[in-house]
């Protein structure tokens, strides 16, 4: 027997060691009773917390060294770095065994991926790339063999903010919600701008954790008292951050040399622990907190057969009532796995409807915007606002893009949250057997439901209880990573004649001033529409295929979980008529033995933490 | 030599201004005395660009004196004006339109101006007057950055600039500081230009790409990096419809060749003493040169030479004083001087700018007017339609005015010529002598002079009037036409030419 009655006393605080070592005991249990399929995905989630993937943007100015900073993290020179030209693509690095680099892209609307060396990366991500290579990238995925890496960790490279990001500052932020926290970069040469603190104050509502970091401090003199000015204008804006210095240029020297005296003064290795102390853990608590959810669902699963049979045990008189429970609930449970049942007509029907909610959620902010273009072209000159009204334009675009994820988001967690409901409120089938109901098909589905809380004022979702989490979040973020990344290589060019201003001005005479002006107009117009067709197709394209990801996903979910619900209620069914057919001695044998086997598995249920004040055990 | 293009203007703008003094009254009057004064000055150069963009530090090279205070932190707090002076003095201009002469010290050069009991935000503007042989041409404008954390500082940057306000702006010309092409050194440079051209425009603004030394972590071939940096954006049509050209500069070095001491080289020469491994542990990082005790030569005297030339700087220097034994500290001077930059930019200033500074003036002066002859309107309604005409007969009549606007289109683009016809262009409306705006040899003479004059007026009259120019490029044409006609009409009076 491996479940150890002398265990630790429950745990205050969520420990992701504990919490594995938990998870060991209960794939142990699962084993031992023959449960392969809760095993198995048990496994999976004790993976997924050794290898707790936090993905981490930098995000900052123009030439400030993200490049540079993502590589001395790294430890190895992954993103390309230069003088002159900017990275222009995102670029995830992750920790992998053997190096390896993917370029994802969309060329006429079909996505598709493709291995590249990893020395090769400056033709794909550097603005003036090679024109072929540089082609619709979406996003390119690095994975390295990197220390600092191999526990999860993945730093995102953005376009500097004064170059892409600005223009999508809406999904840009969109895109912090759900990255696990941003890594804001500004160099020594200079104290913090306004429009970066701005620009910090928003990610900081807009993430759960932000790190300022000052760059280049092996070049500037008067580094310290840059930093110190910074801290003063964080504190000054009520921006409790403090910034950390370093210089990427020392770390990589000091990796080459082996010299761990300069690798310390690099300020690198205190950055990656405050990366883990700030970021790291708490993604892992996260983490830990999902893992003890799907721990407690397992453990559940292998107790129903065994409080059940033990319950028609204890009372012969009611054993057929008992069995003809179980019976029912298997039938429920084969009918819930139909095709055509009600919990997958809700399914199938709540996608439908999100797929055309979002279809004409994007139809009709285009053709708003469309028709808001339209109006302004009326009294603008083209000629002499073009950078106004485009960066305007790209704008209005761009929360467009931001608003069309978001109501996936929404729309996907209020299906699941119905779709807890009924399973929920199932009909209750078979006689009662009164008191103790070991395993009741509709009470394992109460609690699931997403949860609202309230943190600082801002309206979070809550995480699921079992794991759907696990599929929305850092996915998602990097598919809107990738539209956006995707919409700056859409150019939204000047109509040929604005380039030309009329500049004779008032001594031209006036009709052929009007003419020009209308022709400026009707091609301002027209490159305005190309280029919202142009996004318009590349986000619904986009949209449509998140949407078909995530119905998959749900689907899975929850079938598994029926499946495993079937399945324990099926050994119920069998062992309870085997024990039935035992005589009075065998009975009491294995009653005696069920109740050794109820006790060690519910003290282990009770040495799970219990979460946010969440007690479903 | 030739008087500067655009005299005859000025006159007539100074005309234009004695009319304005007969309609204006009281404080109507005040601002015609400036106009007219402003009109006998040298022209107004505003250096502007972000916080800590290295404005100072240039102001300081473009004097090549260290006077104007420079830190690591913002710096440049209030409006300062630099200009010719018979004697040294600072004052300051209130808000509530009395000026007040100010103390100062210098400490290493740099003014330390006590403000008194004067609370800096009851200050429009600091008035420095220097004897100093650049600013008998140019008076320099140093300004808060944009961008400031201190929204009241950048506000004043561009009440100057007359961003923000309606009205003429109060300078001729701008220096604008880019360190990277970043979205709002753009905007910023579209809405500082004239509103009176209508469009931003090359002919009286300059962009520096400036902390030369700073790109690419301070390598030896850092400046190189920044060459074609500066070329790239300079080639970028957004940037050329906005300003003249983009040079590099790296300003502090230039501002240390200017000034650089006997003492501060013998304590390089004392460095490059050192064994090699040593010096270049030391030049891996700042922290490292100036850690006490790995050299024979001080840490503070280790931190000024870094405060004074930058980790580039110090490297370049070291590099000039162990490549050649014989450099001496007035060769290590003029090498950095030349590195830096700056020289180009002296040249920009005189060539492109000064040579226009009388027209660039009177524009201002015109628009000064106009504005002025708006706000009379509601009190003297002839006197200010008067004015109005007077100053619109001005601007009709100067070929200068056009010429101006001719190269403005020619350099945004606006009007296509080959690239060696805008080159014609800019040298004939530039000034100077006959030979020098014909682009040919000095000693040419008189009679060649205008054979050739006469062979490029029948070319440009030949386009104006070909059935396939469109009709903006035929006017431009026609008043490059105009522009050979008058040079031909001076060349027959001997009017302008070898004195």
């Amino acid at each position: 027997m491996t479940v150890d009655p002398g265990a630790a006393p429950s745990l205050p605080d969520l420990d992701p060691t504990a919490v594995s070592g938990l998870l060991t005991r209960g794939i142990e249990a699962c084993t031992a009773w023959q449960r392969t399929d809760l095993a198995a995905r048990l496994r999976v989630v004790a993976n997924r917390l050794s290898r707790t993937s936090t993905l981490v943007a930098v995000i900052g100015e123009y030439k400030q060294g993200k490049s540079m900073l993502v590589n001395a993290l790294a430890g190895r020179r992954v993103c390309p770095v230069d003088d002159d030209l900017a990275t222009a693509a995102i670029i995830a690095v992750y920790g992998a065994e053997e190096a390896g680099a993917r370029v994802r892209r969309v060329v006429d609307g079909r996505a598709g991926v493709e291995t590249v060396p990893v020395d090769d990366l400056h033709r794909y991500v550097t603005e003036f790339g090679d024109p072929v290579d540089r082609a619709g990238v979406e996003l390119v995925e690095v994975g390295i063999p990197s220390p600092s890496l191999d526990e999860g960790l993945t730093l995102v490279d953005t376009p500097g903010v004064g170059g892409l990001l600005q223009q999508h500052t809406a999904t840009t932020l969109r895109f912090l919600s759900l990255a696990d926290a941003v890594i804001f970069v500004t160099d020594a040469s200079q104290e913090l701008m306004e429009t970066e603190i701005a620009f910090l104050e928003q990610a900081r509502v807009a993430c759960p954790a932000v790190l300022v970091v000052v760059t280049k401090i092996d070049l500037y003199p008067d580094w310290r008292r840059i930093l110190e000015i910074d801290r003063q204008h964080l504190a000054v804006r009520g921006v409790d951050l403090e910034p950390i210095p370093v210089s990427s240029a020392l770390r990589m020297e000091a990796l080459d040399r082996a010299d761990p005296d300069l690798e310390q003064e690099s300020g690198i290795p205190d950055l990656l622990a405050t990366i883990r102390r700030q970021i790291f853990e708490g993604a892992k608590r996260r983490s830990a907190q999902r893992a003890v959810d799907e721990l407690r669902w397992g453990l559940s699963r292998l107790l129903d057969p065994i409080e059940a049979e033990l319950a028609i045990l204890d009372d012969p008189d009611a054993a057929e009532a008992g069995l003809a429970r179980l019976r029912a609930m298997h039938d429920q449970l084969k009918t819930l796995q139909e095709a055509g049942s009600r919990w997958s007509t809700l399914l199938n029907d709540g996608f439908t409807d999100l797929r055309s909610e979002v279809d004409y959620l994007l139809r009709t902010a285009v053709r708003t915007l469309l028709t808001k273009v339209d109006t302004q072209l009326e009294d603008l000159d083209p000629a002499s606002d073009w950078e106004g009204f485009t960066h305007e334009a790209q704008e209005a675009m761009s929360r467009v893009v931001g608003d069309a994820f978001a109501a996936i988001d929404e729309g996907v967690a209020t299906i699941s949250d119905r779709i807890a409901a009924l399973l929920s409120h199932e009909e209750e089938v078979g006689p009662d057997l009164g008191g103790t109901d070991p395993l009741d098909v509709m009470a394992v589905w109460a609690g699931t439901e997403r949860e609202l809380k309230t943190v600082e004022g801002k309206r979070v979702t809550g995480a699921l209880s079992t794991g759907l989490t696990a599929i929305r979040g850092g996915s998602s973020g990097m598919i809107l990573l990738g539209v956006m990344g995707n919409l700056a290589g859409i150019a939204l060019a000047a109509p040929v004649s604005v380039g030309v201003a009329a500049f004779f001005g008032a001594k031209q005479v006036m009709d052929t001033r009007k003419a020009a002006l209308k022709q400026r107009r009707q091609e301002a117009r027209t490159v305005v529409r190309q280029y919202v067709d142009e996004v318009n197709l590349e986000v619904s394209n986009r949209t449509r295929q998140s949407i078909q990801d995530f119905h998959r996903a749900l689907r899975d979910h929850y079938a598994v979980r029926l499946q495993e619900l079937s399945r324990s209620t099926t050994t119920a069914l069998q062992t309870a008529q085997e024990s039935l057919a035992r005589d009075q001695t065998g009975r009491q044998e294995r009653a005696e033995k069920l109740r050794q086997w109820s006790t060690q598995l519910r003290r282990l249920l009770d040495e799970l933490p219990v979460l946010d004040g969440r007690d479903r055990s | 030599m030739s008087p500067a293009a655009g005299s005859g203007l000025i006159d007539q703008v100074a005309q234009a201004c004695q009319l304005a003094a007969t309609v204006a009254g009281g404080r109507a009057a005040a601002e015609v005395k400036g106009i007219q004064t402003r009109l006998e000055e040298p022209l107004r150069v505003a250096i502007a660009g972000r916080v800590k963009a290295g404005k100072s530090t240039l102001l300081n090279a473009l004097i090549g004196e260290r006077l104007a205070a420079t830190d690591a932190g913002e710096c440049t707090r209030i409006v300062t004006w630099y200009r010719q002076g018979p004697t040294y003095g600072v004052r300051a201009l209130l808000r509530d339109g009395s000026d007040e002469e100010l103390l100062f010290t210098r400490d290493d050069g740099v003014l330390d101006i006590d403000l008194g009991v004067l609370p800096a935000r009851d200050i429009e503007w600091l008035d420095v007057r220097w004897p100093s042989g650049r600013l008998a041409r140019f008076t320099l404008i140093d300004t808060p950055g944009l961008e400031s954390l201190d929204a009241e500082r950048s506000h004043r940057t561009k009440q100057l600039l007359g961003i923000e306000e309606e009205g003429p702006s109060q300078v001729d010309a701008v220096i604008y500081l880019m360190r990277h092409l970043h979205r709002s050194d753009a905007e910023f440079l579209d809405t500082f230009l004239d509103r009176s051209l209508a469009r931003p425009s090359p002919v009286n603004a300059v962009a520096v790409l400036s902390r030369a030394d700073e790109i690419g972590a301070g390598r030896l071939d850092a400046l190189e990096s920044a060459s074609a940096i500066a070329e790239r954006y300079a080639a970028d049509d957004r940037v050329r419809s906005l300003c003249a050209t983009v040079l590099p500069v790296a300003g502090l070095i230039a501002e240390t060749g200017f000034t650089l001491r006997e003492d501060e080289v013998a304590r390089l020469r004392e460095l490059t003493a050192m064994p090699p491994a040593g010096l270049d542990e030391m030049l891996l990082s700042v922290d490292r040169f100036c850690a006490p005790g790995v050299s024979p030569l001080t840490s503070e005297y280790r931190r000024d030479l870094l405060l004074r030339l930058g980790l580039f700087g110090v490297r370049f220097s070291l590099r000039e004083l162990q490549t050649r034994m014989d450099c001496s500290s007035s060769q290590l001077a003029q090498r950095l001087v030349e590195a830096s930059g700056i020289e180009r930019l002296i040249e920009m200033l005189d060539g492109h700018l000064g040579a226009r500074s009388a027209v660039l003036k009177a524009r201002s002066a015109l628009s000064g007017l106009r504005s002025l002859a708006s706000e009379l309107e509601a009190e003297d309604r002839a006197g200010s339609q008067n004015l109005r005409a007077a100053v619109e007969r001005v601007e009709a009549g100067a070929h200068e005015l056009a010429e101006l606007r001719l190269l403005h289109m020619l350099l945004t683009g606006a009007v296509e010529l080959a690239e060696d016809q805008t080159e014609e262009v800019a040298r004939l409306t530039a000034g100077g002598d006959p030979a020098e705006r014909l682009g040919l040899p000095g000693d040419t003479g008189r009679e060649a002079e205008r054979t050739e004059v006469l062979r490029r007026l029948e070319d440009w009259r030949i386009r104006a009037a070909h059935p396939l120019t469109d009709r903006t490029t035929a006017d431009a044409c026609e008043i490059i036409a105009q522009a050979y006609e008058r040079l031909h009409a001076e060349l027959a009076t001997g009017s302008t030419g070898h004195e």
